[in-house]
């Protein structure tokens, strides 16, 4: 059902498409870790906690195009279904710290309204800081600092990977038929 | 209660960032990458440098065990090969020529088996999921309560 209604009108509905909408993208996040997980670049790269980051592609879109609460909704679901699903006590500490030190790195970026910046460098950041989120969590639960010696290299192929993902946000938000289905959708 | 939820929230706020990234490359990108990419390398050679080594090294390992954590010390200079458990996993340790290596290990994601050797101070080979770390130490401290030598 496509909307095209004012923000006094029926509040209601503006509150189910929302949920719809974020059921949405919480299901695209989802399939995209699933992806990320079937790939195994374990034995190319040995770091512990190195992904690809493609569910970040979702949350991104969310935070700038729907909202931000919405983002923050769908991302924190994201780390706990995944990690009751896939992973650990422990993968979902590592995940959700990463997860909360990217998102406040997006507020910063969103408070400086994204100037001098595309979508490259929004997740490049975005990567980055998701690592240094991990490695936190990661001396925290083995009580030792020595886990700090694997941050560079997590820093070089997290910004090689937010390179990949800031390309492909690039593809998804200036794709015209894309633009027209979420600008239909969002109220 | 998610719709209670979204009903506190003013929607008019909430929807919609007013600025996007830009649909180009711009400096901030740029500035960003090589930010990042020049403190990683700057901290991989401080990493590599050796800096604080004071002669002999050791290769401390410190695994789970039932109720506390055991920290075992070998010296890089004598060649072993060491079983070892953490966390129910088991692994087989090589020192080689002052190299740590993990050459067979339980553990599901496999990454401490292709982490490279690791030889200089301040490196180190961590199992997540075994909660295993090896580190190489210069100076033998006292505090710890060791196992085996």
């Amino acid at each position: 059902m496509i909307m095209i209604m004012s923000h006094t009108e029926n509040k209601s509905k503006i509150i189910s498409s929302r949920i719809a909408l974020n059921g949405v993208f919480l299901c695209v996040a989802l399939i995209l870790s699933y992806i990320e997980s079937l790939i195994p670049l374990n034995f190319i790269v040995p770091l512990p906690g190195f992904k690809l980051g493609f569910a970040n592609i979702s949350i991104m879109f969310v935070f700038v195009y729907l909202g931000v609460f919405d983002a923050a909704e769908i991302s924190f679901l994201r780390v706990l279904i995944i990690s009751i699903l896939f992973g650990s006590v422990t993968s979902f500490a590592f995940s959700l710290s990463g997860a909360v030190l990217s998102f406040v790195s997006l507020l910063i970026l969103r408070k400086l309204r994204f100037k001098n910046i595309s979508w490259i460098g929004v997740s490049v950041i975005c990567a980055v800081s998701h690592n240094i989120g991990q490695i936190i969590a990661a001396s925290v639960v083995f009580a030792s600092i020595t886990v700090i010696s694997y941050l560079p290299w997590l820093l070089i192929m997290g910004t090689v990977c937010g390179i990949i993902t800031g390309v492909i946000m690039h593809l998804v938000s200036s794709n015209k038929n894309l633009k027209k289905i979420y600008f239909n959708l969002s109220i | 209660m998610l719709g209670e939820i979204y009903m506190k929230i003013d929607v008019k706020k909430s929807r919609k960032c007013n600025f996007a990234p830009a649909d180009s490359f711009k400096p901030g990108d740029l500035i960003s990458i090589v930010l990042i990419i020049f403190t990683a390398v700057a901290l991989i050679f401080f990493f590599r440098s050796g800096i604080g080594e004071t002669g002999k090294t050791y290769a401390e390992i410190s695994v789970w065990g039932k109720d506390s954590v055991n920290i075992y010390i070998y010296p890089l200079e004598r060649d072993k090969i060491l079983e070892i458990e953490s966390s129910g996993y088991h692994f087989t340790i090589q020192i080689l020529d002052s190299k740590v290596s993990v050459i067979h290990s339980e553990c599901p994601d496999g990454i401490c088996r292709n982490t490279p050797a690791i030889s200089s101070v301040r490196e180190s080979i961590i199992c997540v999921p075994a909660k295993m770390i090896i580190k190489i130490v210069s100076e033998y401290k006292d505090d710890y309560d060791y196992v085996a030598y």
